[in-house]
Order: structure tokens, then sequence, then C-alpha cells
């Protein structure tokens, strides 16, 4: 087959599969996908989960453990305020703290002082366990670039325990 | 070779393949999350995905050059243009190599952030939905259609102007590569949930760009090459 004849065939070949990709997104209904309850859809995320962990933005929080009525202030990002480029860059809008629930009942409630903030992210409210939830003794808040005020209470006259996941060595 | 060349069909190739890389630098504009996420989006100082596609832009860069490359031989001597080309390749390359490194790394950067979002439920979950879940897949897939229909005028107008052209493997391997890329991409986008197009798009840019990295290594060192034998 001369040359000519492969470079025909392989184009065909690309342009047929591109087409084939094309027409599968096209026909694809995105607004079938359960938004809600995602950590049930995909169990594989665990796996995911594990390998960035120890890449993800954390939040600096004062405590490991958490294990009765408290209140904490979250500072800001400190690049993302600074007036350098070179600084911001280093910034993280996002941080995160995952609380996993060792014993009792706890609630948990973050106010985040950034003005733009989606309204679901400016107060985010919780409480463990939640029997609505796959990991009904787990839940993360997001942290978004100006902070805000982490407060912790346990739920009745029980003592509970939460402590942050990244260092549950620490938590005794 | 250069006797035989039909200079309007490679003029036309070259033109082609500048559309290309314009088309992809300027994805950026229109190819992303949508109006309303993307307000959100820069209001919390977050990068927003659509790299894939302007990703791609670092491939058919190379194709541009090395396509120019063949058209300055139609102008310039060959005795000067074997001189400065192995310089300016060695040049464009290195350079090259470096912007795209760090480029992986702003793709690498934005990807920890979206996974690590979407895997902490509820608020980062909640999060990533409302500044990542809404990637205009249609636009990139239409962005995509356009680029794939210009490379394949592009490689077609190449070898009416010479069917040499076939003959040049490194050629054929750099368009063939930049072809793939675009497949990648194209797979990438349509193939999973919608929601997660942000991720994939982001994945998709990250092998683009590292095949962009060798092809920029296998140039230098040509280059190198090209330089130590000019001098011997």
């Amino acid at each position: 087959m001369s040359s000519t004849k492969i470079l025909i065939v392989v184009l065909i070949l690309i342009a047929l599969l591109f087409v084939i990709f094309v027409v599968r997104g096209g026909f694809r209904d995105d607004k079938q996908t359960d938004r809600t309850n995602w950590s049930k859809e995909a169990p594989w995320t665990k796996t995911i989960e594990d390998v960035f962990s120890s890449l993800k933005p954390k939040v600096e929080l004062k405590r490991k453990c958490y294990s009765s009525s408290i209140e904490e202030d979250i500072a800001p990002d400190e690049y993302l305020q600074s007036a350098s480029m070179l600084q911001r860059l280093r910034g993280k809008p996002f941080r995160t703290a995952t609380f996993h629930l060792l014993r009792g009942s706890a609630s948990i409630k973050y106010e985040d002082r950034t003005e733009d903030a989606i309204d679901k992210l400016k107060e985010q409210e919780f409480e463990l366990p939640d029997p609505d939830r796959d990991d009904k003794n787990q839940c993360s808040i997001v942290v978004l670039k100006k902070g805000g005020k982490l407060t912790f209470s346990c739920k009745g006259t029980n003592p509970c325990k939460v402590y942050v996941t990244d260092n549950p060595k620490d938590c005794n | 070779m250069l006797e035989k060349l039909r200079r309007p069909f490679f003029i036309i190739a070259l033109i082609l393949i500048l559309f290309v890389v314009l088309i992809e630098i300027g994805s950026m504009m229109w190819v992303g999350v949508g109006e309303k996420t993307g307000q959100v989006a820069s209001a919390l100082d977050v990068d927003t995905p659509g790299y894939g596609i302007i990703y791609l832009s670092f491939l058919d860069g190379f194709v541009f050059y090395i396509t120019l490359l063949i058209g300055l031989a139609l102008l310039i001597p060959e005795r000067i243009q074997g001189r400065i080309q192995g310089c300016f390749t060695l040049i464009i390359s290195f350079f090259g190599c470096l912007g795209i490194i760090v480029s992986i790394i702003i793709a690498l950067v934005l990807l920890i952030l979206m996974v690590t979002l979407l895997l902490a439920p509820i608020f980062g979950t909640i999060a990533y939905f409302a500044i990542y879940g809404d990637f205009d897949r249609s636009g990139a897939a239409i962005t995509l259609s356009i680029i794939m229909v210009l490379k394949i005028a592009f490689v077609i107008c190449l070898v009416l102007a010479h069917q040499r052209f076939l003959q040049n493997k490194g050629l054929v391997l750099l368009v063939l590569t930049s072809l793939v890329g675009n497949l990648i991409i194209s797979f990438l986008h349509n193939f999973v949930p919608g929601p997660l197009v942000s991720i994939t798009d982001t994945i998709a840019a990250i092998i683009v760009a590292i095949l962009a990295v060798i092809w920029a290594i296998i140039l230098m060192i040509g280059a190198i090459i090209a330089i130590i034998k000019a001098i011997h």
C-alpha cells in the first residue's frame, strides 16, 4: 500500500473516532446525574481520595481533637491577601478540613467571611452522625480565602469526640 | 524537493495550521465553565478549567514552526537557513519546554484542587459543583470539531503541495501526535458524566502537555546535533 493510501486510511479512522466521541457526548444526558449524593454514586472515590489526601490544601486548625463546645477563628489565606502577584499565586482559594466522629454526637458550624462566596458555603452546618450519608461519621468543611469562624458543640448531655482526619494519631 | 513544491497549497496549509493555533489560544475566551459559575470563580480568585484545547496549541505550535521552517527555505538561501535553523530551534524548544513544564504544574494544581473538593462531601462537593460542575461541553466540541477539520485540511494541503512530505517521518509523527491529542481531549470530554468534565479536561491538558514536552525535547536534541554539525 502506498504512503498516500495509508495516510487516507489513518485520517478517515481519526475523523471517524472523533465523530463517535462527539456524538457520544452530544447524546449524554447530564441532567440525570445525581449531584447531591456523589459519594454513593462512585465508590472508587475512596482510592482517589487516599492518593490526593497528602496534596490537598488543608485548613490549619488549632486543635486536632474536639470534645467540648468551642469557637475557633480560622485565619484568611495569607498569600491571597498579599499585594504581590507571586505571593498570590501560592494562595489557596479553598482549604478543607474533614471531621470524623469518634463517639457521641456533635454539631459543627462554620461561617465564612468571604463576601462573594456561594450562599451554601457562607454558612456550613452539619451534625455527626449524619444518617443520610454513606459515611455518616465524617463530613468536610470548605474554608474560602478570607477564613471564618468554626463553632463546635456536643449534642445533648453525653460527651462526644471528633478528630480532624489529617491528624488522627494526635487525638488522645 | 522545493522546485516541485506547489506553493499555493503549501501557503494554504501554513495559514490553516496558523488558524488552528490561533483558535486554540483564543479558546480560553469561550470554552470553560458557564458564565454564572465563571463569575463565582473569579470572585473567589479561583482558576477555571478549559485548559485541554489551549494546551493543544503547544503541539500545534511545533507543527506550525516546522512547517514554517520548510516554508522559509522558499525565501532564504539554504546555506543561511542551515546555520540559523539549529539555533532558533534550540531556543524555541528550550523555552517551549520550560513553559510547558510550568503549564503542567498549573494544570496539576487545578486538578488537585478540583479532585479534593469533589471528594470532600458535603460542602467541598457543593463548591465543586457550583464552580466546576458546568463545563461547556458543547462549546468545546464545536471548537474541537473546527480544529479537527482545519487539521485534516492542513494535512491534505500539505500532501497536495508535495507528496514527499509523507517521507518526512518527523513531520508525519508530529502531525499524528497533534491529531491524537485532539482525539484524547475529545474522548475525555465526552465519555464521562458532565460534572466530571472539568477534571477530565485538565487531565487531557496534562497528557497533551506531556506529549508536547516529549516533542520539545526531541526538537532540542535535533537542534543540538544540527548546531554541532554546523560547527564542524
